[in-house]
């Protein structure tokens, strides 16, 4: 309020008095205008919304765009961009040119649904894919399933929301949610898979303060259990997101003394994270560092953040498979955008593929023929050959290895890179009695 | 309001109001035509509109404690994510106990009332000590105080304390499907939930007007003209002022409800300070002297953030485009909306004097409509506020 002299009071009155005597006496011209306004502005909004003729396949895609993961979207918008080009260079979808939409979840589930509802029921997409955080993609799903529309997740890790409703309290899978990029299970298997390989015992997290830096560890701890991984976990960090400070969370893992530390931070957060802990001495103190989705990071950032020597993991690699899809999309994105494809562009590249394939096999846009197609679809794109499992998670490969820097690419890879198969058996087998879904 | 008359005659009298003319009972009816007109609209539509009508009815509790007290919160975020948490918990932790005792066929629906009762409790129960604290200070003290509350509870949500509120994830609502007698139908579903919330706020909103045009009201704009002389013809402004920040907290926390089943998702965000600058940000657009103000407010929020969201450019931008409406409407519309609009159409139609009309008959139908035909009630009492200050205590 404005505390103001007498001199503004008796001016803010004035004012008052004005309109109050104003409204007072014609109450009826004023609605009338109001209602007129409103009447034009509805027919105005009904005149935007719609579209969405035969001509075009028209997908939706979410990604985080703005804030501190918005490397992220930005890298899935790289490969949607690539994908649509070629798709659209060599006949489209049946004929039919394909556009998406991409909007921004702003890492927010609330403003994701808002987008999907927008995207499905204004923008008549056929299609939808993206989401980054798994927060907001076990938000998501459930709506997935409301709305009846696909939903490719080419980023989100959470393996509830391809574990079926019920499986665990978390559970949220169901028949119209798919994920085409590998689940958080899958990579921890491999970073369990790692940490057999390595001399240490003693190890701890630092991890962000959600469901997905929680998971990591459950899941890690569980796989060592199940693999038989001589380990203990001796510290455990949980910052929250967007944490401008790491150093008291550094100091207290350090004071701990772990051989090694499994991250699951990501973004703008994980560089944050590594400048702190390069000045706190930490890669000298502590033996092993993993990265786990750390490539995903690394090559969309300035600069190659990751220290080499240490471990990391991604969700694509673009040397590995050794396979002429691979290599072509890694040199045409290389020549395009002058780094190498992080795994969320081509998780995205491969959803827009994903789409096409479905619609062309079926001959339809329509969502259950699109559902019927995805269901145990066998598939094959840079990642290389997988199929979609009974929960619909695509059985890719769980892919760790060695941070190097590469002077011909001038950028970190992973070298030597190890590959573990990663499929629902092996999953299931290697969580022995945990009670954790494999979410495959 | 109107005189006693038997419901037939009430009934006589107000259809024969809706004929005579552009009557407000005419402007109700065809509120109302509209309103039930909207739920066959497109989809999208219906969805929109419903959250414009949970905004209008967050910024309107919000400025009940502003523009009718003069007391400036930054902190209504946290009832708005009391009532969606307290909603969100019952659904997801007394659901299943719910649907034991009365069976799974109407438990979704006994759950969210239940859930909406225990979210506006919890709501009320931390607008007590909050508002008994902040009330204390004024102007900008007392923004600042609600503004740290505000952000203490979203820490708090951020905590996650024994595992209630899962962190900043938030929790999932999922409102589940009734099955009476052989139909079966979705609460959650678009337009069911429309209706819900067109009764729920019509109702809020109404309640709210009495509010303010009750003698409790009429001392509330004593105190924002003058706390000094209000407490000098004997009011406690102090213990006003905490009720009405109760009232107020409660019907945004009713707001929140609806925000959760409508969100599908109760996220700390709520509680953050840029949800509660919403609130702040609707009521100046449509001028807080106004009751209709937030609504309008909220209206042109909403809409025009949605037109914006259909360019892909200017959504990029979003935020600079509103900054500088906020400018031109603080520095050229200080009445806001309601009154630039005002002013435009006295300089368009000129005065056509149309002075006491009555408020007979159409009580319920007062504050819907285009959601402002309370604007002109609301101000009548305004009026003698200033003409007869000091009578009426």
């Amino acid at each position: 309020m404005v505390a103001g002299s007498p001199d503004n009071e008796n001016k803010r009155n004035r004012n008052r008095d004005i309109d109050a005597g104003s409204e007072s006496r014609s109450p009826v011209g004023r609605r009338r205008f109001l209602q007129a306004a409103g009447a034009g502005a509805t027919v105005a909004l009904a005149g935007c919304s719609g579209g969405g003729g035969d001509d075009v396949v028209r997908l939706g895609a979410t990604y985080i765009l703005s804030g501190f993961a918005s490397l992220y979207g930005e890298a899935a918008e790289r490969g949607i961009e690539m994908a649509q080009a070629e798709i659209n260079d060599n006949g489209g979808i049946d004929g039919r040119d394909v556009e998406v939409i991409v909007r921004d979840t702003e890492a927010s589930a609330d403003t994701a649904i808002q987008q999907m509802r927008s995207l499905v029921e204004e923008d008549n997409v056929h299609g939808l894919f993206g989401l980054d955080s798994s927060g907001v993609a076990q938000a998501v799903a459930p709506q997935a399933a409301q709305l009846e529309m696909p939903f490719m997740i080419t980023h989100a890790a959470t393996p509830f929301v391809t574990s079926p409703e019920g499986e665990h309290e978390d559970s949220v899978g169901n028949d119209y949610v798919f994920r085409d990029s590998n689940n958080l299970t899958q990579d921890i298997y491999g970073a369990a898979r790692t940490a057999a390989e390595l001399d240490a015992t003693e190890w701890a997290t630092i991890g962000p303060d959600y469901a997905f830096g929680y998971e990591t560890w459950d899941y890690f701890q569980d796989f060592c259990a199940g693999l038989g991984v001589d380990a203990e976990f001796t510290a455990e960090q949980f910052p929250p997101l967007e944490t401008g400070d790491y150093t008291p969370y550094i100091s207290s893992i350090l004071d701990a003394e772990p051989d090694a530390v499994l991250t699951p931070l990501w973004g703008a957060d994980l560089t944050t994270f590594i400048g702190q802990a390069e000045d706190a001495g930490w890669f000298d103190q502590i033996d092993h560092t993993l990265f786990s989705v750390g490539m995903g990071t690394d090559l969309a950032s300035d600069g190659n953040p990751l220290p080499e020597g240490e471990y990391a993991s991604t969700r694509y690699d673009p040397f590995a498979p050794d396979t002429e899809a691979n290599n072509a999309f890694r040199d045409a994105y290389y020549e395009e955008y002058d780094a190498l494809p992080t795994y969320n562009a081509e998780g995205a590249y491969r959803a827009v593929y994903l789409y096409k394939e479905a619609i062309e096999s079926s001959g339809s846009t329509e969502t259950s023929a699109l559902v019927d197609e995805f269901t145990g679809m066998e598939h094959s794109g840079p990642v290389g050959d997988y199929r979609f499992s009974e929960t619909n998670q695509a059985t890719v490969s769980s892919i760790w290895g060695t941070v190097t820097y590469d002077d011909e690419w001038e950028s970190n890879v992973l070298d030597p890179v190890n590959v573990y198969d990663a499929g629902p058996d092996v999953l299931s087998e290697a969580l022995g009695d945990s009670d954790l879904p494999a979410g495959i | 309001m109107s005189a006693t008359t038997t419901a037939g005659g009430r009934v006589r009298e107000f259809v024969s109001a809706a004929a005579d003319g552009w009557t407000r009972e005419r402007f109700g009816v065809l509120g109302a035509l509209g309103l039930i007109l909207l739920a066959f609209g497109p989809s999208f539509q219906v969805y929109l509109f419903t959250d414009f009508l949970v905004v209008a009815l967050f910024a309107l509790g919000f400025n009940l404690l502003y523009g009718y007290t003069g007391l400036l919160s930054f902190g209504h975020g946290l009832f708005y994510a009391g009532g969606a948490y307290g909603v969100a918990i019952v659904l997801r932790d007394l659901g299943p106990v719910f649907a034991d005792i009365v069976g799974s066929g109407i438990s979704p629906l006994l759950t969210f009332v239940v859930g909406g009762v225990v979210g506006l409790a919890l709501v009320v129960g931390v607008a007590v000590p909050v508002g008994w604290l902040s009330v204390r200070l004024e102007e900008i003290y007392f923004a600042l105080i609600t503004l740290a509350f505000g952000m203490l509870g979203y820490s708090l949500i951020i905590q996650d304390p024994a595992g209630l509120t899962n962190g900043t994830d938030g929790i999932i609502v999922l409102l589940g499907s009734v099955d009476i007698g052989g139909s079966s139908f979705r609460i959650g579903a678009r337009r069911t939930y429309y209706a819900l919330s067109v009764v729920v706020v019509l109702a809020a909103t109404y309640g709210a007007w009495r509010v303010v045009n009750s003698p409790f009201g009429t001392v509330c704009k004593a105190i924002r003209e003058s706390p000094d002389r209000a407490s000098a013809l004997g009011i406690d402004v102090r213990h006003h002022r905490w009720m009405t920040f109760i009232l107020s907290a409660a019907i945004v926390g009713i707001a929140g409800v609806l925000r959760a089943g409508l969100a599908g998702v109760a996220s700390p965000g709520l509680t953050h300070w840029s949800t509660s600058a919403i609130a702040v940000i609707a009521t100046v657009i449509g001028g807080a002297t106004y009751f209709s103000g937030p609504i309008v407010g909220a209206f042109v929020f909403l809409y025009i953030r949605w037109a914006i969201s259909r360019f892909p450019t200017l959504e990029a931008y979003w935020e600079l485009f509103f900054g500088a409406l906020l400018i031109a409407v603080v520095l050229y519309f200080k009445q806001g909306t309601v009154g630039g609009l005002l002013l435009l159409r006295d300089r368009l139609l000129g005065d056509d004097g149309d002075g006491g009309e009555t408020d007979a008959g159409g009580d319920g139908e007062a504050p819907d409509g285009d959601g402002d035909s309370g604007g002109a009630g609301a101000t009548v009492p305004d009026d003698e506020t200033r003409t007869d200050r000091g009578d009426d205590s």
